[in-house]
């Protein structure tokens, strides 16, 4: 195993690119001017300057969580730009063929090709470089459904009402440090809004590239479901190989109404930072759903890249017979440090949630899922199951469970289980017995421990999941 | 510079004060005690008068009808003080025992806990304001089967502060059962309690905390395990407004091996948290944690098992299993089972199930003309049999499933 390990430390980013666009940047720093700046550049309305302010001067109140397994030097918020944007070259585009040559060869590299997209793939792309949204694709055939799919500065201008009524609902900008930042400083993101009774015409995909450099990315997303309304969002993310940290301090918030059915998959890979840990992307997101009745929501996360991950997707279940579902891989290598899990909080009646949560740690890397199950005294029948599963590879890494069951109903089931372990000598012995060599059976015995969360990925997003899965663990998996 | 025995005690009863006035008692702002009630804890303690006189005579049907008699040698604590009159004068050979009052001065020094820091508040209060440590010293090879019985007695509304320090020899073994009970309602008990396990011995403990229904109890129980050391620790809770019990068990050589089960069965209102600590600091080291607890109408019970296992250890076994079961709407569960693992040369997992009594096991005794009361008796005893069939004396055992019956708190 000692050479398979080695490979697996000494893995290469394959996105670790720059591309030479030209960059506009805020003044470095923070503070309530930089937010005005921020919101002047995209001609907010008043209310949402003030939405910012206010979070800007609550965030000024809070210190950093420091309660997270993660460690890292402090970082010093008033030493990076809270606004970069590749400098328009004339008007916005009206078109995928009047974007930026350079952006589109960006996403060309990045395999997200915007054009074959839209001509091939039946994917829906907004695609996000630092701060803004630089084209977002089948707006019309969307439109059409009645789907509203676009950056979020456009929903702001296009549908204020809708953006004032939701934005917020979900992850208040009190709801935690980062939430805060993000609240006062979020450039662009996602907007996605399917009306009632429609089931989106395909899937939605985001994909969020960090270019330019000392510069923090705080993106927002927003999606809401109406009532009996289906939609399927993918984001993935990528940026260049830095020797410093970058901040990526993003808010997803679903509001999934009555009888709607939200899925949302996640392949992360911000880079790493090299071997030595040097450099690399801080990952530190608040996702969090909110469910009406009958209503469902799923995450499905792939996560292989940044220095330092910190996220809980998790889902309020406020209606009766609500669903919630987290599905998770995380794979960390080399010093990567991850903190992640899920929590699910059970109000309404009979609702109902399942975890999934599959950690893959290897090198020097430290990896920790972190969950809490809450069923509140109202959750008459509610019911989860939690299963989470923690794979060794190499004697240097770690992998740590940190569960949290809180139960105040009695007709509630609460069931957890949980192994750590390496892959035992019997697996690889009896896959080597049968022919396969030692990365063949490594392979394969990963991959089948990542199944089930690999089979609720769409397809368009399971093929990438497995690239990078292989990509991530070159040298063990073959 | 050699320091004599007296100065040690007082070295580390001055540590543990200077300690406490710099860290204070720990806050519900703090992991390990998030789901103590600490602020109703302090508000009990600062109402208590500290180390009052012994508010009533205590007898030796006093101590049979609480504790119960389980073994020949019956060691009494009253209000953190040891009372010979109530105590066996007669030990069996291989055992041996002091207080710190009669103990010679070698043996305190060798007994006495290394002046560290200690690693919470409340552990910091009992080593400086314990008034008489007991101290039972196992010899090398020493077998003893029979129990060794010390009872704890809050005899009223008063703070004390009992403390035990075990020391098992070399392939030694000991059996031993520790009662917490009340006299009289209202007291305040921070127990602790350590048992050191020299190489290949071997402990069997049983703690029960059976206090009056609005007492308060904080305890701790250490284990330090030497090479091919095991100990065995049945912890049983039941009385107490509050009732917060550590257990930690130090794996600190290879070989090592501890069982811990525990069994919580508060009453009516009251506030259970169980916390255990499983640390494999070597290799080739094994545990098994397993606890049910049955909660009452507005009770809570917390369980949280936390493994660790530290690095460049190789072959490691940690189990844990935490059920409970919630006998009424307003009723609460807490469970936290924590791995914490930095070698992959492990086996680890843990279980949690946490439910309300099986409707159609119910339904089924129902339909055998069983009153619904006796039906869900006769299931909240099965649930729990499994732990109490495995308790040894059978005197304890007898005591522990009358719990469970008719006249149970369950």
């Amino acid at each position: 195993m000692t050479d398979i390990v080695q490979e697996l430390v000494e893995r290469t980013y394959e996105f670790g690119f720059h591309s030479d666009i030209d960059t506009e940047l805020a003044p470095r720093g923070l503070n309530e001017d930089v937010v005005r700046l921020i919101s002047a550049k995209k001609d907010e309305p008043e209310w949402l300057l003030e939405w910012r302010l206010a979070a800007y001067r609550h965030w000024t109140t809070l210190e950093p969580p420091a309660w997270q397994n993660v460690h890292h030097p402090p970082i010093d918020f008033q030493d990076m730009h809270y606004w970069a944007a590749p400098k328009p070259k004339g008007p916005a585009p009206a078109s995928l063929d009047e974007v930026d040559p350079e952006i589109r060869a960006t996403f060309d590299k990045l395999g997200i090709s915007l054009a074959e997209q839209e001509r091939l793939s039946g994917v829906a792309v907004d695609a996000i470089i630092d701060s803004v949204s630089v084209a977002t694709t089948f707006k019309a055939t969307l439109a059409e459904a009645g789907v509203i799919f676009c950056s979020f500065s456009e929903a702001v201008r296009e549908h204020p009402e809708l953006v004032r009524r939701y934005l917020g609902s979900v992850v208040p900008p009190r709801d935690n440090f980062y939430a805060a930042l993000n609240s006062a400083v979020f450039s662009d993101g996602s907007f996605c809004f399917v009306p009632a009774g429609v089931r989106c015409p395909m899937e939605l995909s985001t994909y969020f590239r960090m270019n330019a450099a000392e510069t923090g990315q705080f993106e927002r997303t927003l999606i809401v479901a109406e009532e009996g309304a289906t939609v399927s969002y993918l984001e993935g993310c990528t940026a260049p190989m830095r020797d410093e940290n970058q901040l990526h301090a993003a808010v997803v918030e679903i509001v999934a109404l009555d009888d709607s059915d939200v899925k949302y998959s996640t392949v992360q890979n911000w880079y790493p930072g090299d071997e030595n840990g040097v450099g690399g992307i801080f990952n530190f997101v608040t996702k969090r759903g909110r469910c009406g009745h009958r209503a469902k929501i799923s995450w499905t996360q792939v996560e292989t890249g940044s220095a330092i991950t910190w996220k809980y997707p998790s889902v309020i279940l406020q209606g009766d017979d609500s669903v919630g579902e987290f599905y998770s891989v995380a794979v960390t290598t080399g010093r990567q440090q991850a903190d992640t899990g899920t929590k699910m909080i059970h109000i309404g009646k009979n609702s109902r949630s399942t975890i999934v949560s599959k950690g893959i740690s290897a090198g020097r890397a430290q990896q920790t899922y972190r969950g809490l199950v809450k069923v509140l005294r109202s959750a008459t029948g509610a019911r989860n199951h939690t299963q989470c599963d923690s794979l060794l590879i190499g004697s240097e890494c770690g992998a740590h469970t940190f569960p949290y069951i809180e139960v105040k109903n009695d007709s509630a089931q609460v069931e957890h289980e949980a192994s750590t372990s390496k892959i035992s000598d019997d697996q690889l012995f009896y896959c080597r017995q049968r022919g396969l060599g030692e990365e063949d059976a490594t392979s394969m015995i990963v991959n089948g421990f990542c199944r089930e969360v690999f089979d609720e990925l769409p397809m368009e997003y399971a093929v990438e999941a497995h690239a990078l899965m292989r990509l991530s663990l070159e040298g063990a998996v073959g | 510079m050699t320091v004599a025995a007296d100065d040690v005690m007082t070295e580390e009863a001055v540590h543990a004060r200077t300690w406490l006035c710099e860290h204070g008692l720990p806050t519900g702002r703090e992991e390990d005690w998030r789901y103590t009630p600490v602020t109703e804890v302090r508000r009990h303690l600062d109402a208590l008068p500290e180390a009052p006189p012994r508010q009533r005579e205590v007898t030796r049907d006093d101590i049979d009808r609480l504790a119960g008699q389980h073994g020949p040698v019956r060691i009494v604590h009253v209000d953190g003080v040891h009372v010979p009159a109530l105590s066996t004068d007669a030990l069996p050979t291989g055992l041996w025992f002091g207080t710190t009052h009669n103990l010679s001065a070698r043996v305190r020094l060798q007994l006495t806990t290394p002046a560290g820091d200690p690693p919470d508040g409340f552990e910091a209060l009992n080593r400086s304001a314990s008034q008489d440590v007991l101290y039972l010293l196992v010899a090398d090879d020493a077998d003893l089967r029979e129990p060794v019985h010390v009872v704890h007695v809050s005899t009223g509304a008063s703070v004390s502060h009992p403390r035990l320090v075990v020391d098992v020899g070399v392939g030694g073994r000991i059996h031993l059962v520790e009662s917490h009970v009340s006299l009289d309602g209202g007291g305040f008990t921070n127990a602790s309690t350590t048992v050191r396990l020299s190489a290949r011995s071997h402990a069997d403990v049983h703690r029960v905390q059976e206090q009056a229904t609005d007492a308060v109890h904080v305890g701790r129980l250490e284990l330090h395990h030497d090479a091919g050391a095991h100990a065995s620790v049945t912890a049983l809770s039941r009385g107490g407004a509050i009732s917060r019990l550590t257990t930690v068990a130090l794996l600190r050589e290879p070989e090592a091996s501890c069982t811990v089960t525990a069994l919580l069965a508060p009453g009516i209102g009251a506030r259970h948290d169980d916390a255990v600590t499983v640390d494999h600091l070597a290799s080739r080291c094994t545990s098994d944690l397993t606890v049910r607890s049955v909660v009452p109408e507005r009770a809570r019970v917390t369980s949280s098992g936390h493994a660790i296992v530290r690095p460049d250890t190789v072959a490691t076994v940690a189990h844990q299993r935490t059920d409970s079961l919630v006998l009424h709407p307003t009723g609460q569960a807490d469970s936290r089972p924590w791995l914490e693992i930095f070698a992959d040369d492990v086996r680890a997992n843990h279980g949690s199930a946490t439910g309300r009594l099986d409707d159609d096991a119910l339904f089924y005794l129902r339909s055998r003309g069983i009153p619904r009361a006796e039906a869900r008796d006769v299931l909240v005893g099965a649930f729990a049999r499994t732990l109490v069939e495995r308790i040894d004396p059978p005197s304890l055992r007898d005591q522990i499933a009358g719990w469970f019956g008719p006249e149970g708190t369950a």
